[in-house]
């Protein structure tokens, strides 16, 4: 009796595991078809993209495609602009973040949780940082009375002041560090900046690292950044770059897939080099 | 304290030297929607301009940017990291300087001396005039036509003195009649060939409002007049002719053989006219120097813009040089500016880039002129604008959209236009006070 | 006394601390988001063309925007987006986190894949789909052209440009979907076999016990996706342009287009101000909604 409801259990279980493989399989496979596509026409010949029905592999594979794109616009430089702005934003973006997610939770002081409201709120407006469409129209005015368009400081600056989405998920990661290890340091004499070099930046480590990488995904994938504030060809991103290189030349897909393959693959190099880090951050920011 | 003195005077010389062989750096902005052959006459024409003046320097650079969306020139002009002189399409001068955008010209030219009015076509000219004040410089001017392939047109039996210009513009109906004969297909269905696309190229909602009688704006009253029933009668037009390819079967194959250019690119030895993938195109006289270089073995015709009651019509654009505020070398931009758009710089862009003048002097050179030009000279005193105003750019994007809502059969004519009305109208009241 | 003095002087002190350490936050929050809203307001009660000065015409542009069907068609357009993305992109990621949850050995294979997209460039990944989505040699209609149905237009035709940008948008849902798988594993296995032992069938179990503990996650995803549905720009700035009949004219797009394309900019900052209205107001209700359907006693 018991081993026949065992028994149904199993197959129930089973039926059910080769639906949901098989529900993964397709998902996946949806998943995947943008980069999938990029990669096949990015090795596809001129005449074989022009080729209906399109074919699923090249079939002759065009590594020209690739050195070619590169040779057609300034790859170079548009790649160093995007190296430069990402890394800054990664160094203002831990750096703020870290000490005032500090001061959101290893420090009890009283209006702490007062404070922290407009943070959650405000995740709503700067879920696009540092530009985005709701406050870009002043902001652009501000700054260009500063004189400081067709230059990085509007991009890079903001992100030395805090993303409420950081400082939230750098919080929740904080709170759960016993404040025991704060207290015992004070009772031996240490200052707060020294429990917060010593004691628990290291202990953050992993969340910083999480931060560290969303937010130099963010820059490098940031469009309407660049796309208002940057006036000059030398200062372009790869982003801005290859958008307007794609309306201002005549230029074959396969080129421009090969381009963006480019721009692509060190984001997923990245992501999956610190797959397990990330992967871990998400359910940081999961809002419990 | 003796060395110091030293080097400060030291460096108090060098600058002055310095300052003494500095020389004028002027920034020239050409809009990507240019093609290879215009940008390659301005920058001739630039560094001509700057070997005869040997203390000025001119860097040009190819912004981002088409003929109604200048966003980088805008955003760079406020931010005082702008050029001093751009190329910006003609019918937006009013509209740019309306936004305080463009130096008004006047009182440079006055101080030439010289009644510039005088050496330019009006149609032009007036382009570049907004409440009596001159905001830039004409530089070429074109006009648009119908292109039809030869030996499509002979292998299906048509007859070819219909198009031959001297008998006057095909009816547009004939002209469909003709035109659907030629389309082919697969065994799917699929066009692979279409006699003609009307909406391609340059087959704009004001090429057939104009073709139909139409009129686009009332200067007297201040309105935008989409809903003119000429206006409606050439989108009418359009709205049949997609209706008669099935809408949805000719978007598949403009979408496979022609891009909006916001969607994709072709390079030009693939564009359907080219490949006999249509029989038919309106398009203006710059393609001439790109099918000699794309497809020099087309057999090809050009004729007026099928047109009821034997009407000739055209509609001209063309560029036009400006200076923008915030120069701080608005004598030399001038300078510049007179030499792009004057005859050496005109000459250049007749030569290279197939275009047609807007100086009068230069239109009555006939010795400059292959005979196929001849056809588009004759085609400029007949030849309309769109109209200056303010909100030319806006009323630009709508009727493409009432274009677009046509041509899917979306919506029909009269509400499409009416909507554009709607939409502009109360921006123009901004300016009409 | 003096113990208490003490304590005092530890308050003020972690007090003062407290407040420095987030004090970029406060600069931050001034600087970036009140001062701009409070800016929006002012700049729309001008018309500003961005050269010269602006000029005071009070009311004008919130008439002018009443007025204009094209900024009525952006919010249509925006709802319209929200309304069908955001659900369907709480929907596809509790089933990806239902199935991966099924112990499949591969999961991690799964869950690599499914992240991907999260993480490119939505500017890259809106020129591949230009690509993938063209009615000929994209990849899409291939597949369709295989089961023998008819070729779509996607960006192409005014029906279903909307729906691709829908479309675009859940190749983000894979993240959330790793955040609600998380949630599930958290959820204790006592439940279910109480559940079980009852007689409930799987759907009731799902119903009555899955759901409710998933409800801070759909929260969290709903607020995401509204706040990233209200500000969508990028994929119809770079896939269409606002086209075709302006049916991907989202108010984000019409905001720049009137800034900086035509030089509206005061009526720019009056339609940047109705958004954030918009906005605020949406934030507010959900979370006032919060409380009567998201359960958080077991999670």
């Amino acid at each position: 009796m018991d081993a026949a409801v065992q028994r149904n259990k199993a197959r129930t279980d089973l039926s059910r595991q080769l639906l949901a493989r098989l529900f993964l399989i397709a998902m996946s496979a949806f998943y995947i078809s943008p980069i999938y596509w990029m990669l096949v026409t990015a090795l596809k010949g001129n005449n074989e993209l022009a080729q209906f029905p399109p074919t699923l592999w090249p079939r002759e594979i065009v590594w020209q495609n690739f050195e070619q794109a590169v040779r057609s616009f300034p790859f170079l430089s548009y790649l160093q602009n995007s190296v430069f702005y990402a890394a800054l934003t990664v160094l203002g973006s831990v750096l703020s973040n870290f000490v005032i997610a500090y001061g959101f939770s290893r420090i009890k002081w009283p209006g702490r949780d007062l404070f922290f409201y407009p943070v959650i709120a405000s995740i709503f407006i700067f879920i696009h940082f540092p530009v985005n469409p709701i406050t870009m129209v002043p902001m652009f005015s501000f700054f260009t009375r500063l004189g400081l368009v067709n230059s990085y400081i509007p991009l890079i600056a903001p992100t030395f002041f805090g993303n409420p989405f950081f400082i939230f998920l750098l919080r929740q990661f904080m709170l759960q560090i016993p404040t025991e290890l704060s207290d015992a340091a004070r009772i031996d004499g240490a200052n707060e900046l020294q429990i917060m070099g010593r004691i628990i930046l290291p202990l953050t480590r992993p969340a910083l690292v999480v931060v560290a990488l969303l937010a130099g995904i963010s820059a490098w994938n940031d469009f309407l950044g660049p796309l208002i504030y940057l006036q000059n060809d030398k200062l372009y991103t790869l982003s801005l770059g290859l958008t307007f290189f794609k309306t201002a030349h005549k230029i074959e897909f396969n080129l421009l897939m090969a381009a963006s393959c480019l721009v692509v693959l060190p984001v997923i190099g990245l992501f999956l080099l610190f797959q397990r880090f990330l992967l871990e951050g998400i359910n940081l920011g999961d809002g419990r | 304290m003796k060395t110091i003195r030293i080097v400060l005077l030291a460096a108090a010389f060098s600058l002055c030297a310095a300052a003494a062989r500095s020389q004028t750096q002027l920034k020239l902005w050409l809009p990507s929607s240019l093609d290879v052959h215009e940008k390659g006459a301005y920058q001739q024409a630039a560094q001509e301009f700057a070997q005869k003046n040997g203390n000025i320097k001119v860097n040009v650079e190819v912004v981002p940017g088409s003929e109604t969306d200048v966003a980088k020139l805008l955003t760079a002009v406020r931010s005082g990291a702008g050029p001093d002189v751009a190329i910006i399409d003609r019918f937006t001068v009013a509209q740019r300087a309306a936004a305080g955008l463009l130096v008004d010209l006047t009182p440079l030219i006055q101080k030439e001396g010289k009644d510039l009015s005088q050496e330019y076509s009006e149609a032009p000219w007036k382009e570049v005039t907004y409440r009596n004040k001159v905001f830039g410089l004409p530089t070429d001017t074109d006009a648009r036509a119908l292109f039809y392939n030869k030996k499509i047109l002979r292998d299906a039996g048509v007859d070819l003195s219909e198009f031959d210009p001297a008998h006057g513009p095909i009816s547009p109906d004939r002209f469909k009649e003709i035109a659907i004969k030629l389309n082919q297909t697969d065994a799917s269905g699929a066009y692979t060939r279409i006699g003609c696309v009307p909406w391609l190229e340059q087959g704009w909602g004001y090429t057939w409002g104009y073709a139909f009688g139409g009129n686009f704006f009332d200067f007297a009253n201040c309105k935008i007049t989409a809903t003119d029933p000429g206006v409606v009668k050439g989108y009418r037009f359009l709205y049949d002719f997609a209706k008669a390819l099935d809408p949805q079967k000719a978007k598949t194959f403009v979408d496979t053989y022609w891009q909006w250019p916001s969607t994709g690119n072709l390079p030009d030895a693939q564009m359907p006219f080219y490949t006999g993938k249509v029989a038919f195109v309106i398009t203006g006289n710059w393609v001439f120097a790109t099918i000699k270089e794309a497809a020099p073995n087309l057999e090809y015709g050009v004729t007026y813009i099928p047109a009821p009651n034997g009407m000739k019509t055209s509609w001209s654009g063309g560029w036009s040089g400006v200076i923008l505020v915030g120069s701080k070398n608005v004598q030399p931009a001038y300078d510049l500016l007179r030499y792009l758009t004057g005859e050496p710089g005109q000459l250049l862009m007749v030569k290279q880039a197939s275009s047609l003048p807007t100086l009068k002097s230069l239109q009555e050179r006939k010795d400059l002129y292959a005979p196929q030009y001849q056809f588009f000279l004759s085609l400029l005193p007949i030849s309309k604008s769109r109209p200056p105003i303010p909100v030319g750019a806006l009323y630009w994007d709508q009727l493409k959209q009432a274009e677009e809502a046509v041509i899917t059969n979306s919506q029909p004519p009269d509400a499409a236009l009416k909507q554009v009305v709607d939409e502009v109208q109360p921006w123009m009241d901004r300016y009409c006070k | 006394m003096e113990k208490r003095r003490k304590i005092i002087s530890r308050d003020l002190r972690n007090l003062l601390f407290g407040l420095l350490f987030i004090s970029p936050w406060i600069v931050s929050f001034f600087l970036f988001l009140v001062y701009p809203v409070i800016s929006n307001f002012q700049l729309g009660m001008t018309q500003y063309s961005g050269f010269g000065e602006p000029q005071w015409t009070g009311f004008d542009n919130y008439r002018q925007l009443g007025r204009d069907p094209l900024f009525w068609t952006s919010l249509y357009n925006t709802f319209y987006y929200v309304i069908l993305a955001v659900p369907l992109g709480v929907a596809v990621a509790i089933a990806l986190a239902l199935a991966m949850n099924q112990k499949v050995r591969e999961v991690a294979l799964y869950r690599t894949l499914l992240y991907l997209p999260s993480i490119a460039p939505v500017f890259a990944l809106s020129m591949i789909f230009i690509w993938l989505l063209n009615p000929r040699y994209g990849l899409f209609n291939y597949l369709f052209h295989l089961l023998q149905i008819p070729a779509i237009d996607w960006l192409g035709d005014p029906h279903w440009s909307k729906l691709a940008m829908v479309l675009v948008a859940q190749f983000g849902a894979g993240q959330f979907g790793l955040i609600f798988l998380t949630a599930l594993r958290a959820i204790p296995g006592t439940l279910y076999d109480a559940a079980s032992l009852d007689g409930a069938g799987a759907f009731r179990k799902f119903w009555y016990i899955t759901l409710p503990l998933l409800t801070p996650v759909i929260l969290y995803d709903i607020v995401i996706g509204i706040g990233l549905g209200l500000q969508v720009f990028v994929p119809a700035y770079i896939m269409t342009g606002g086209g075709p009949v302006n049916s991907t004219m989202f108010t984000a797009l019409y905001i720049y287009k009137n800034a900086f394309e035509y030089s509206q900019i005061g009526l720019a900052a009056a339609a940047s101000g109705i958004l954030f209205i918009i906005n605020a107001v949406l934030a507010v209700t959900i979370f006032w909604s919060s409380k009567y359907w998201v359960n958080y006693r077991l999670a």
